[in-house]
């Protein structure tokens, strides 16, 4: 053991033992775990408000030709049995959102679907990236939080990214070239470029009263990206290059 | 070896969760911590969250712990990203710093020098000099080759070394 050896240990340890403990820690545990718990209850029930105005629908219309209306359809690919729980659900009422596929990959001859699921809690919309397996299977990376407040004007953000499962950084995860861009509702448009200045291709996934979901592809490294929010009026409100 | 983190405790098929969490939460927040983390009570407790939906499809119970750890440098990676990116929000105190002022002075240089390291860098020496991790779980941890680990380590220490030279 040499000198540096035990300087470095010695002030890891002492660092952390600044760190105070938290006293509530198995409470605050315990209310996540309720919250995550409800959230498939949502969802569900958003679920059969799909299936109600489907048969609402077609009542209504007596099979003449009726909108397709809200759609679920299972991926295609690999099945197994834990496959059934990937149902895209498309929501009419906007008030929640998915869960949406963003993306799928395959790790050590698994396939991975990533979704992307928005519900409303009693405090506020909560939002998570998950990606999804057969049920034997897990993949330890995934986002979630609450939507934020956004800030009614500057210098207050109005745009949130996030990497799509790439939590090791720039360019990292099984889905590198994806990233999620949240805005305020206040934005209307939203344009991404890459480092190199060439546009980005982006597509609205979801808007909740509460955000406004874009996936951008990159189709290649997001190094060095920028980003141009603007609102109804075309008035930019947030430019920024990362 | 840290005996609250480093050793796979033995985890029952019903109270083990419970058991994990009293034993490692606050391992796992400091790990947060001194990963850089601004919020690592949030990151362990999303990351026992994770656990927790996960627990009857882990292979086994020698597999709780690591997807713990893996979970927690993750997250710390994330939010590391994430303050990055969003430049215009006020920015929150840097905890490190207000942390490190309470430091040793000896114990303060190399912290100092440890948070000059790339990011890879002072992950792989934190969990080999505080959580007393061997190569084979640094590598399982950080998704990368044992190989990878050796020549990180070496470039991380002889990086400390000249910075604590200087």
């Amino acid at each position: 053991m040499n000198d540096l050896d035990d300087r470095l240990r010695s002030t890891l340890h002492e660092l952390a033992g600044t760190v105070p403990p938290s006293p509530h820690a198995r409470a605050d545990l315990a209310r996540r775990l309720t919250r995550r718990d409800r959230r498939p209850m949502l969802v569900a029930a958003a679920a059969m408000l799909v299936v109600a105005t489907v048969v609402v629908s077609v009542a209504v219309t007596h099979g003449d030709d009726p909108d397709p209306g809200p759609t679920a359809t299972a991926p295609s690919g690999d099945h197994g049995p834990g496959w059934s729980r990937m149902t895209t659900t498309k929501l009419p009422n906007g008030d929640l959102a998915g869960p949406i596929e963003l993306g799928r990959f395959k790790d050590h001859d698994v396939t991975y679907v990533v979704m992307l699921s928005v519900v409303a809690m009693s405090d506020g919309e909560h939002w998570s990236l998950e990606a999804w397996g057969p049920p034997d299977t897990t993949w330890p990376t995934g986002y979630g939080n609450l939507v934020p407040t956004w800030p009614a004007e500057a210098p207050g953000s109005v745009v949130q990214t996030h990497p799509v499962l790439g939590e090791g950084g720039i360019d990292s995860g099984p889905l590198s070239h994806l990233m999620l861009f949240l805005t305020s509702p206040a934005v209307t448009a939203l344009e991404v470029r890459r480092g190199d200045g060439q546009p980005v291709t982006v597509r609205q996934v979801a808007k909740t009263p509460g955000a406004t979901f874009y996936l951008a592809d990159f189709a290649g490294p997001t190094a060095g990206f920028g980003y141009t929010a603007t609102d109804a009026a075309g008035n930019v409100l947030e430019s920024a290059i990362t | 070896m840290n005996t609250a983190t480093g050793q796979e405790p033995r985890v029952d098929e019903h109270a083990g969760f419970d058991a994990l969490f009293d034993e490692t939460f606050e391992p796992m927040k400091r790990l947060a911590f001194l990963l850089g983390a601004d919020d690592p009570e949030n990151i362990a407790q999303e990351a026992f969250v994770r656990l927790h939906g996960r627990w009857s499809a882990l292979a086994g119970p020698d597999k709780a712990l690591p997807y713990l750890r893996r979970t927690v440098v993750n997250l710390s990676r994330s939010r590391l990203r994430h303050l990055r990116v969003v430049r215009r929000a006020p920015r929150e105190p840097n905890r490190d710093m207000a942390s490190a002022e309470s430091l040793a002075l000896a114990n303060r240089e190399v912290w100092d020098a440890l948070a000059a390291l790339t990011r890879r860098q002072r992950q792989v020496l934190v969990l080999r000099y505080w959580l007393d991790l061997d190569q084979q779980a640094i590598a399982e941890t950080l998704g990368i080759a044992v190989g990878t680990v050796k020549a990180t380590t070496n470039q991380a220490m002889a990086a400390l070394r000249k910075a604590l030279e200087d």
